[in-house]
């Protein structure tokens, strides 16, 4: 279907709508990075401890007192200008945003390296290039797993709606709903590394191996990398199980609330009459139906799910997003933080566009 | 049908009527009430029985009364079980069994026989006023209790002086092989006599000798309390069963024992001792590894869960409702604001949002209520957007019909119209929508405490903060990690229950026919 002019500029409002959102989230983080104070109370305990290595550094090299005060204030002094203190928050927090934009930026501190396995000088777009295929083999299979499971399985009970396996799946979504996805991963951490001692009771070394698995793959080594995937599954289905668990009720339960305005429509009823078999009756006559909600909200879920869970993750000390995000912040780091917002939000919204696109595509009822 | 000109009130006495009778009749609406039930009953309990400086107390785990605790003691009904563990026993209010002036040794031990028999001792040349104190512990499962604590509380008029009376502290233990040990030897002046705990070096090398052992002095004080309730079997120890008689004689020096002993009879000194033996399992829930009463700790976490619920979700869907209300009914250019607004505000990242807050909040400095008060309010901030825009059309096609028309016709303002006519049709939907959020406020808590955004307040999710900051030592306590968290889940499921079951409600064809 060709599009419009009215499509065209109602495609064209949403896309400004959304990229103003993403410069709103990237203020609403520089203010808070700044206005509150909390960089600059980091920058300045950090210049400070610099200032004192550097001293330390100066005395053991035994130079004059007065000499070494004046190399510290200097050294000080030049700190406080790379650190852009002597500047207020928002000229400090303005001048990096353009760069911001093509990834040009820094990782600041050693400990959010740390998380990746990596050393400075780290760009942040690099350390997103090695968190982020972490996050994916964690929550987003699971997300994807959920999913799979979920789309045939969902219309089928909403065709069943009052049966017994109808309640049980609306019991297990309350359930996983109510238990927050962190105490699952704490709990299993609990009872499948320390009680039962099947699995790891902490995930941080998985690093190494995806870094084993990617050196034999580069180097054709098929031994190499099954022994590599193998301990890799071995530090992964725990998360992933564990994951799949909580967010399957959650989407199950989606999908059912979409199919079951669906299943009572007067065409499925004909569709019944007419003897067909029930799952093609689920097949033809609501899977079809409910595609595009469904997609939606799997669409978007996927695309959340690339930030990571930071909670989850920590829990588990999975090296992936959420905890470079969570490391981030706590460091103080404002350019990573930036960055990951800036990353997260800018799929996030890509999505949502992709999604703005298609309904006006493919539903020409849908007005501005 | 309702009544189209109802009020405010009673359209909400009413909505809540017909959910509480949507929710009976589902099985899953009876288990969120009874759930909801057991919350309010426990959050009522919990405000009569905690202190109101709990929060200020919990807060610092390295002062009493947690150090009067054991550490990391399971929940004393695991026992029950067949779980080894010692009982913590607490004798409080005892009084001198015997108390008489001491002049010379034979004096003292007529008072306390223990104490010639202790390991080690030599003759003591004590002079002073002399008051011994006696209770029993039984200790009946193979486990070791990690202290015993004695705590004294000193009574005096005016006309005692307490910092020139002296005050000398033995305490003995007869244990069932009729050893004794002597556990304790210390000294303070009356003025600062509070509590005293068994002193590792106190009898390790008489100890050593008595059985033989080949240990360091270092390594026995290291093994103190299991060489205190149990004897050498072998390479190992084992548990002492049976009575342990526990005695403390306080001797009172420095002036004439017999001044002493008038001010006692004349009422104008008493002192009262507390003893407790800290065993390896503890109230309810047990301990954590600071020694809080995790039990205590859980219970406060009731009302607060329960507040922070309702009044996030309440301030949230009535801010949305009056917003999504208002933006439909007018229209044009705050219907445009609105809108946008909501746009905007949907697809903020809310919990790195939270978490930047809460860091900055810890980088001020602030804690305890104002702390939670600045997070609660970013998450009303940002999530009052879905209810507005249901609200806001439904608004709309209520704008539509002939009664509100009607109202418009006979001069009635548009407040009246947006409060009387058009709120409370939406205020079933409300209630729904509201039920469903109120685990979100504290899940959002939660999660933050346990990354590290510490308001200062012992909330559920505090707690679990607490043992995933100590996760190598509160992974082998279940009782640590379990209540806390099933808590959490339990608070949530009441209100999805509660919320699946007035969604039919709302949603008619979701009714079963």
């Amino acid at each position: 279907m060709p599009l419009d002019r009215r499509s065209l500029r109602i495609i064209a409002f949403r896309g400004v709508t959304l990229t103003l959102t993403l410069v709103v989230v990237l203020l609403l983080t520089a203010i808070i990075l700044g206005a509150t104070g909390y960089d600059e109370v980091i920058l300045k305990s950090l210049v400070s401890e610099e200032v004192r290595a550097f001293r330390q550094g100066l005395a053991a090299a035994r130079v004059p007192a007065e000499e070494i005060e004046r190399l510290s204030k200097e050294y000080e002094k030049q700190l406080i200008s790379i650190y852009g203190l002597d500047k207020p928050w928002y000229v400090r927090t303005v001048a990096i945003l353009p760069k911001l934009v093509v990834l040009d930026l820094y990782v600041s501190h050693d400990e959010v390296a740390g998380v990746l396995g990596l050393r400075r000088p780290l760009k942040v777009g690099e350390a997103i290039a090695v968190a982020l295929p972490r996050t994916i083999i964690m929550i987003t299979l699971a997300y994807v797993v959920a999913a799979l499971i979920s789309i045939p399985l969902g219309p089928y009970i909403a065709y069943k709606r009052g049966s017994l396996l109808d309640k049980g799946i609306i019991t297990y979504a309350a359930i996983t709903n109510a238990f927050p996805l962190w105490w699952l991963a704490m709990l299993s951490v609990f009872l499948f590394g320390f009680y039962l001692d099947v699995a790891p009771t902490s995930y941080r070394p998985i690093i190494a191996h995806i870094g084993t698995f990617a050196d034999s793959l580069y180097s054709l080594d098929l031994s190499g990398m099954i022994s590599a995937l193998a301990r890799i599954a071995y530090f992964s289905y725990v998360p992933i199980l564990v994951v799949t668990f909580a967010t399957l009720g959650g989407l199950l339960y989606s999908v059912r609330a979409v199919a079951i305005r669906v299943v009572s429509e007067d065409y499925v009823a004909a569709a019944r009459a007419r003897g067909l078999s029930e799952g093609r009756v689920v097949r033809r006559y609501v899977l079809r139906v409910i595609a595009g909600p469904v997609l939606t909200f799997i669409i978007l879920g996927l695309a959340g799910s690339i930030g990571g869970f930071i909670i989850t993750e920590s829990v588990f000390d999975w090296p992936g997003m959420g905890v470079l995000y969570y490391t981030a912040l706590s460091t103080g780091d404002s350019q990573m933080v930036l960055a990951l917002v800036y990353v997260t939000t800018l799929v996030y919204i890509v999505a949502r566009f992709i999604l703005e696109i298609l309904y006006v595509v493919l539903d020409p009822r849908v007005k501005l | 049908m309702r009544r189209r000109d109802e009020g405010l009130l009673s359209s909400l006495l009413s909505s809540l009527r017909e959910g509480l009778r949507e929710i009976l009749s589902y099985g899953l609406g009876k288990v969120g009430l009874a759930i909801l039930l057991f919350l309010v009953i426990m959050s009522a309990y919990s405000l009569t029985a905690l202190p109101s400086d709990f929060p200020e107390k919990w807060r610092y785990p390295t002062r009493p009364p947690w150090v009067f605790n054991p550490r990391s003691a399971q929940p004393a009904w695991v026992e029950l079980l067949g779980v080894p563990a010692a009982d913590t026993a607490v004798y409080q209010n005892l009084r001198p069994e015997r108390e008489g002036i001491v002049l010379a040794p034979d004096a003292i031990y007529r008072l306390a026989p223990e104490a010639e028999r202790a390991l080690g001792v030599r003759r003591p040349v004590f002079i002073g006023y002399a008051m011994v104190f006696r209770t029993t512990y039984e200790l009946d499962s193979a486990a070791y209790p990690q202290d015993v604590v004695t705590l004294f509380k000193v009574e005096a008029s005016p006309r005692v002086n307490k910092t020139r009376i002296g005050a000398i502290v033995l305490k003995y233990i007869t244990r069932p092989d009729n050893v004794v040990l002597k556990v304790v030897e210390e000294r303070a002046s009356l003025a600062a006599l509070d509590y005293v705990k068994i002193d590792q070096g106190a009898f390790a090398v008489a100890y050593i000798s008595h059985f033989r052992l080949n240990l360091t002095e270092d390594a026995m004080r290291t093994l103190y309390y299991i060489a205190v309730f149990g004897k050498p079997a072998g390479k190992d120890f084992e548990p002492l069963l049976g009575e342990h008689q526990i005695t403390v004689v306080v001797m009172l020096t420095g002036i004439d024992p017999r001044e002493i002993q008038s001010y006692v009879r004349n009422g104008d000194l008493k002192i009262t001792a507390e003893v407790r033996v800290l065993g390896t399992s503890y109230g309810l829930l047990g301990t954590d590894n600071y020694g809080r009463d995790l039990f205590q700790g859980v219970l406060f976490g009731f009302p607060v869960a329960l507040a922070i619920g309702l009044l996030v979700a309440f301030v949230t869907i009535s801010l949305g409702l009056v917003l999504g209300v208002v933006s439909g009914y007018f229209g044009g250019r705050i219907d445009e604001v609105v809108q946008r607004t909501v746009d905007i505000l949907g697809n903020v990242p809310i919990l790195p949002l939270l978490i930047l807050v809460g860091i900055a909040i810890q980088t001020r400095g602030l804690v305890g209520w104002p702390a939670l008060a600045i997070i609660l309010f970013v998450l009303i901030a940002f999530s009052w957007g879905g209810v507005a825009i249901i609200a806001r059309s439904m608004a709309l096609s209520i704008k539509a019909e002939p009664y509100v028309e009607a109202a418009k016709a006979l001069g009635a303002s548009s407040a009246r119209i947006i409060f009387r006519h058009i709120i409370p049709q939406l205020i079933p939907y409300a209630m729904a929508v509201m039920v469903f959020s109120v685990p979100n406020a504290i899940l959002s808590e939660a999660a933050l405490s346990v990354i590290g955004i510490d308001h200062g307040l012992p909330t559920w999710g505090r707690i679990l903060a607490d043992a995933q900051a100590n996760r190598g030592i509160a992974y082998h306590m279940w009782w640590w990690v379990l209540p806390p968290g099933l808590l959490l889940g339990l608070f949530s499921f009441a209100f999805v229950a509660l919320g699946f079951t007035l969604e039919t409600m709302v949603e008619p064809r979701l009714r079963r026919r």
